[in-house]
């Protein structure tokens, strides 16, 4: 059931196209990623997906339809950079934003103080939220996005300011939210975050659809001519293999061109190495990011250095 | 509706919490009330003679000297309490005398004083308030010995016509002043100045109250704007719903301050009678407490509407202050001209400013409060006021669009008023 569908939207301020031409579905139950760089018309997509701002052209379907009054209730929204008052204590003003969505107050109080105690924000309750650090305020803000229980919940940037235990919080959350059936967009460009939560993607950049689709397919496409294999033996000189990256306890080798994964993968065992691991090397989103975003060719693998420049693609159930 | 309320009961609350508010609001007219009312009994108690008993001896008046070089008095008036003039051979004598505090002050009456008519007043301090002091005693001392103390010519003399003053705006029962409070010696009128700063007291009480909750909502809507809480709730609440909420609730403050403050003063006159020598049978009228608040409402929808409007335009929390000074000119305007007209009241500039919508709510309150007003010049004054505040809400509602309350461009007076005549 598609729970958003946007089509072929139109934006601009002034002389400013901010967004040209994006379309996108989002499936309920998922967690979609919303990528492009600064600038990209995210933000401006997610204002007229919401219906914040009205498109010049194009259409958008949200929860089965226009949006109407009703259906902001179901929605939860968490802004990037602020989006809460910052002179009154925490507590009132979480409560006051969700009361608009439709709670009680008295019912409000009580989600909150579990989510609070959650978020470690329990004993700041009292406090102004301009004397949290931004780190707090930033969940704060999550638990004024979902607090109302919504069906849809939209989030941009929702792991600036958090250090990583409070970021895998934020992740553990949110994945216990996709469990439940809640349909999530994270507009983000931290990619490994997005690579590690999002079945599907929708990069945008100059305010047009850039890269669109399965996470999976989308890496598999842009999969760059190299195997990855782990073995406690030495590798030995393969005519198929041009050269062999050191990649943690891995080791990545980059085909010569013409070449197969197979070719080199029946090469290894005529020299009787023993595989702990194959497998195509997949790039980070990163650097299909970069390589769309720039408008580069293929990827450039002999650029790529020791570390974390491929990995391997998270099975889902 | 149910969000309005939400919105409405929050705001209240709000500005509730804000101790600034609540004192200027509700704490300074009561401070004032109290004060006034613990000064007043303070007095009384200390002065419990009755009114009967002598206008002067009422006023407390102090010992002063006189050195008479013209040979003119003779006598000291026998209606002046004994001992309030003490005459001297020379003017080193009085120094010496005030110098150790047997006199307040003395009066240096020169040789030729018939031919050019000075008197001079020395005194110690530069009180501005007690400048005039007590000059009337001197007054009424060459006045009786000028006409060789025949009192009751001095008298005749001193108040040549039995006025009889009343003023139909107050509509108290008897509040004429009788003439002998006015124009007896001793009795000066001078604290009824404070009857007379009336009108332009209770024009700043509105005058401010529109003022303040004007700029608290220009704030408001711009500090929502500025920390982007205008997003979420604009993903909460209808832009109509935000608006009404908001102006609705800072209206009832506003109205419950102007309450406050006209209450006081209500209860100031009131209990103020001897204190502040307000003429017997004074009362302040309930009908101008009511038009007060009505003109208040009505101002407060105009001039709050169109600052929730230049909120909607001000992308920075900083630029606050020149908007809110903008979008105020028309009623400091008013304001200015209501202080200078305050003494005319019905000229035809004042009769049009009064009718005129962005000036009707100081202005004919102006008006009111002296009196004299045709009945039907505030019920039009109102209604063209009430249309005056269902155009600027609608556009303001209008206005109060998203795409407008998430702009960042920066304000400007075109760019307001293009906006707001498009909303229309």
């Amino acid at each position: 059931m598609i729970q958003v569908q946007v089509s072929h939207i139109q934006k601009s301020f002034g002389n400013i196209k901010a967004v040209q031409d994006v379309s996108f579905e989002v499936e309920k139950g998922e967690i979609f990623g919303l990528l492009g760089p600064n600038g990209a018309g995210k933000t401006t997509t997610i204002r007229v997906m919401l219906d914040i701002f009205k498109p010049d052209a194009g259409t958008v379907s949200i929860l089965g339809g226009a949006m109407s009054e009703e259906k902001k209730d179901l929605i939860g929204y968490m802004p990037e950079e602020r989006g809460l008052y910052q002179d009154i204590p925490l507590e009132r003003c979480l409560v006051y934003l969700a009361t608009l969505k439709g709670l009680s107050s008295s019912e409000a109080s009580q989600r909150l103080g579990d989510y609070l105690d959650k978020f470690d924000l329990l004993p700041h309750k009292n406090k102004k939220v301009k004397e949290l650090s931004k780190g707090m305020q930033q969940k704060a803000q999550i638990i004024a996005a979902i607090l109302h229980d919504p069906e849809l919940i939209i989030i941009d940037e929702p792991f600036t300011s958090l250090d990583p235990i409070n970021t895998q919080l934020v992740k553990d959350l949110m994945l216990e939210l996709h469990e439940k059936g809640v349909t999530i967009i994270m507009s983000t460009h931290q990619m490994h975050q997005v690579e590690e939560l999002s079945d599907r993607i929708l990069l945008i950049n100059e305010g047009r659809n850039v890269l669109y689709g399965d996470l999976d397919s989308i890496r598999r496409e842009y999969a760059g001519h190299a195997v990855m294999v782990k073995t406690e033996q030495t590798i030995p000189d393969i005519p198929s293999v041009e050269s062999i990256v050191q990649h943690n306890s891995a080791t990545k080798l980059i085909l010569t061109e013409g070449s197969s994964p197979q070719e080199v993968l029946s090469s290894l065992v005529a020299e009787d190495i023993t595989l702990d691991k194959f497998e195509i090397a997949l790039p980070t989103l990163d650097e299909i990011f970069i390589k769309v975003v720039k408008g580069g060719s293929d990827l450039n693998w002999s650029q790529l250095k020791n570390g974390n420049d491929y990995i391997i693609p998270r099975l889902r159930s | 509706m149910k969000k309005t309320l939400q919105i409405f009961r929050y705001e209240l609350g709000s500005a509730l919490r804000r101790p600034s508010f609540v004192f200027f609001a509700f704490g300074v007219p009561l401070i004032a009330a109290i004060g006034f009312g613990v000064f007043t009994l303070v007095k009384r108690n200390q002065s419990p003679k009755s009114e009967t008993e002598g206008v002067q001896e009422e006023q407390s008046l102090n010992t002063e000297g006189f050195v008479d070089n013209s040979g003119l008095i003779a006598a000291i008036p026998s209606d002046l309490p004994q001992k309030i003039l003490v005459p001297y051979q020379t003017e080193a004598e009085a120094k010496t005398a005030l110098g150790e505090g047997d006199i307040e002050a003395y009066y240096l009456i020169p040789e030729d004083f018939l031919d050019i008519g000075d008197v001079f007043y020395i005194h110690p301090e530069a009180n501005p308030l007690s400048e005039k002091g007590q000059f009337w005693v001197m007054r009424w001392a060459l006045y009786v010995n000028l006409l060789d103390s025949d009192m009751q010519i001095a008298s005749d003399i001193w108040n040549p016509g039995n006025y009889n003053r009343r003023n139909l705006s107050l509509e108290a029962a008897g509040s004429s002043s009788s003439a002998g409070d006015c124009t007896t010696p001793g009795y000066t009128c001078e604290s009824n100045a404070l009857i007379q700063l009336l009108p332009i007291g209770i024009m700043a009480i509105i005058y401010i109250s529109i003022i303040t909750g004007g700029s608290y909502l220009l704030r408001l809507v711009s500090s929502e704007k500025d920390s982007r809480v205008m997003e979420l709730l604009l993903l909460s609440a209808s832009p109509n719903q935000l608006l009404n909420g908001k102006v609705i609730s800072y209206c009832l403050l506003g109205f419950f301050q102007v309450l406050a403050w006209l209450g006081a003063v209500f209860a100031i006159l009131r209990i103020g009678g001897t204190t502040l020598n307000i003429p017997p049978g004074f009362e302040f009228p309930i009908s101008l407490l009511v038009w007060g608040l009505v003109f208040f409402v009505l101002g407060y929808g105009i001039y709050a509407s169109m600052m929730a409007g230049a909120g909607a335009l001000t992308p920075k929390l900083s630029q606050y202050t020149s908007v809110y000074f903008i979008v105020s000119i028309p009623l400091m305007i008013s304001y200015v001209f209501s202080l200078i007209l305050a003494m005319r009241p019905h000229s035809p500039l004042a009769v049009g400013l009064s009718l005129f919508p962005l000036s009707a709510p100081v202005m004919m309150i102006t008006r009111l409060t002296v009196g004299g007003v045709p009945f039907w010049q505030p019920i039009l004054a109102a209604g063209l006021s009430l249309i005056l505040v269902v155009i600027i809400i609608r556009a303001v509602a209008r206005m109060f669009r998203a795409q407008i309350l998430l702009s960042g461009q920066p304000f400007s007076l075109a760019r307001y008023i293009k906006t707001l005549a498009k909303s229309q």
